[in-house]
C-alpha cells in the first residue's frame, strides 16, 4: 500500500474516533460501559491494529540482512506488538463476545506485562546501536544527564501512584499487577526519551516519521495507562472511553510507525 | 592527481540523504565524519571522496538496512564529479 493511502487511513480511524469520544463526552457518556459501540469498535480496532504493526514489524525484521545491529531491536518490538495482538484479542473475546469486562489479573495481563518488558529491551538495543553509530551522534554520554533529570522528573508520580496501587485493598496479586504498569511504563519511556534525543537530529527525514510514531505511541500508551491505574485506585478502572481512545490511538501510532520502517527497508 | 571540491561531495551526499535522515543530519554527519577520518580539507582526491561516502553510507545501514544505504551509496558515486569535474 502508498504511504499516502496508509497515513490518509491513520488520519481518518484517529480523526473518527476522537470525534466518537467527544460526542460522548459532550453527551454525558465518558464511562465507556454506557457506550458498548464504542467498546466494541475500540477493541476491533485495537487488535485489528496490533496485528498490523506485529506484520510489518515482522516484515522489518525479515528485510533486515542477518549481522545488522539494528534487527535484534525490530525483533524484541515486533514481539511485543505480537504480545500486545494476543492480548488484545483476549480483552476483547471477553468485552465484545462475552459483553463482560474481562478478569482481572489474566493472561491478557501477562501477556501485556511481557510486551512492555519485550519492548523496553527491544528500545535499548535502538539506543545503544543508534546511539554510538556515526550517524546518531556517536556518544551516549550526552544524553546522561538529561535523561537523569527525566526519571528523576517522573519519579514522585510514579512512587505515589505505585504506593496506592500495590498498598490498596484488593488482592495482593491484582494489586501488583496493577503497580506493574506504570513501573513497566517508566521502564519503557527512559530507553523511549533517549531515543526520542538521539532521533529528533533525523527532523524532516523518513527515519524521523518512523521513530516519531512509535515513540508517540509509548506516550500515549503510558498515558493511558495512568489514567488505567487512577482509575484503578478509585476503583472504577476499566471503564473509561478516554482511555480506551488512547489505547487506539497508540497502535495506530505503532502501526504507522512498522509500515513506515517496513518501506525505509525495503 | 585528480581533486574533488570537498564541499561538492558534501553536497551531493547532504541532497541524497535529506529525504532519509532530515537536513539537519544530512548537513552535520558527513562534516563530522570527513574530521574524524581527518579530511576537512578544500579539496579530496577520488578516493578519499569515495572513502568518506562509504563512511557515512555505512552509518546509515543501521537505519536503513544494507540495500537502502548501497543503494544510497550508489547514487552518490555515480554524481560524483569525474576526472576534471569538480576543481
Amino acid at each position: 500500500m502508498p504511504r499516502r493511502h496508509f497515513d490518509r487511513l491513520v488520519l481518518a480511524l484517529a480523526v473518527s474516533s476522537v470525534a466518537w469520544v467527544a460526542l460522548a463526552w459532550s453527551a454525558g457518556d465518558r464511562m465507556r460501559a454506557l457506550n458498548p459501540a464504542f467498546v466494541a469498535y475500540a477493541n476491533l480496532a485495537q487488535v485489528l491494529l496490533a496485528v498490523v504493526g506485529t506484520w510489518y514489524a515482522s516484515r522489518v525484521v525479515r528485510q533486515l540482512e542477518a549481522g545488522n545491529l539494528a534487527r535484534r531491536g525490530w525483533l524484541l518490538v515486533a514481539a511485543g506488538f505480537g504480545a500486545f495482538a494476543v492480548g488484545e484479542a483476549l480483552d476483547a473475546y471477553y468485552e465484545v463476545a462475552l459483553e463482560v469486562n474481562r478478569p482481572f489479573p489474566s493472561w491478557a495481563d501477562a501477556l501485556f506485562l511481557l510486551a512492555y518488558a519485550s519492548v523496553a529491551v527491544g528500545l535499548t538495543v535502538f539506543v545503544r546501536e543508534y546511539g554510538r553509530s556515526d550517524l546518531g551522534g556517536g556518544e551516549l554520554r550526552q544524553h546522561l544527564v538529561p535523561t537523569a533529570v527525566f526519571t528523576v522528573a517522573l519519579a514522585p508520580g510514579l512512587f505515589l501512584l505505585l504506593r496506592d496501587l500495590a498498598g490498596g485493598s484488593g488482592p495482593a496479586l491484582e494489586r501488583w499487577v496493577s503497580a506493574s504498569y506504570p513501573a513497566l511504563d517508566l521502564l519503557v519511556l527512559v530507553p523511549a526519551f533517549v531515543l526520542t534525543r538521539i532521533t529528533r537530529a533525523f527532523r524532516g527525514g523518513r527515519v524521523w516519521s518512523v521513530w516519531a510514531s512509535i515513540l508517540a505511541g509509548f506516550a500515549l500508551t503510558c498515558a493511558a495507562d495512568l489514567i488505567f491505574g487512577y482509575l484503578t485506585v478509585r476503583g472504577i478502572a476499566a471503564q473509561d472511553v478516554l482511555m480506551e481512545l488512547l489505547y487506539l490511538l497508540s497502535y495506530l501510532a505503532f502501526a504507522r510507525g512498522a509500515f513506515l520502517q517496513r518501506g525505509l527497508v525495503a | 592527481l585528480d581533486t574533488i571540491a570537498s564541499e561538492v561531495v558534501l553536497e551531493l551526499i547532504q541532497r541524497t540523504l535529506t529525504p532519509i535522515v532530515g537536513e539537519t543530519m544530512s548537513a552535520a554527519s558527513p562534516r563530522a565524519i570527513s574530521r574524524k577520518m581527518d579530511l576537512d580539507r578544500a579539496q579530496l582526491s577520488r578516493q578519499q571522496a569515495v572513502a568518506l561516502v562509504e563512511r557515512v553510507c555505512q552509518g546509515l545501514i543501521i537505519f536503513v538496512g544494507r540495500a537502502r544505504a548501497v543503494a544510497a551509496q550508489e547514487e552518490i558515486l555515480a554524481l560524483l564529479p569525474g576526472d576534471g569535474q569538480g576543481r
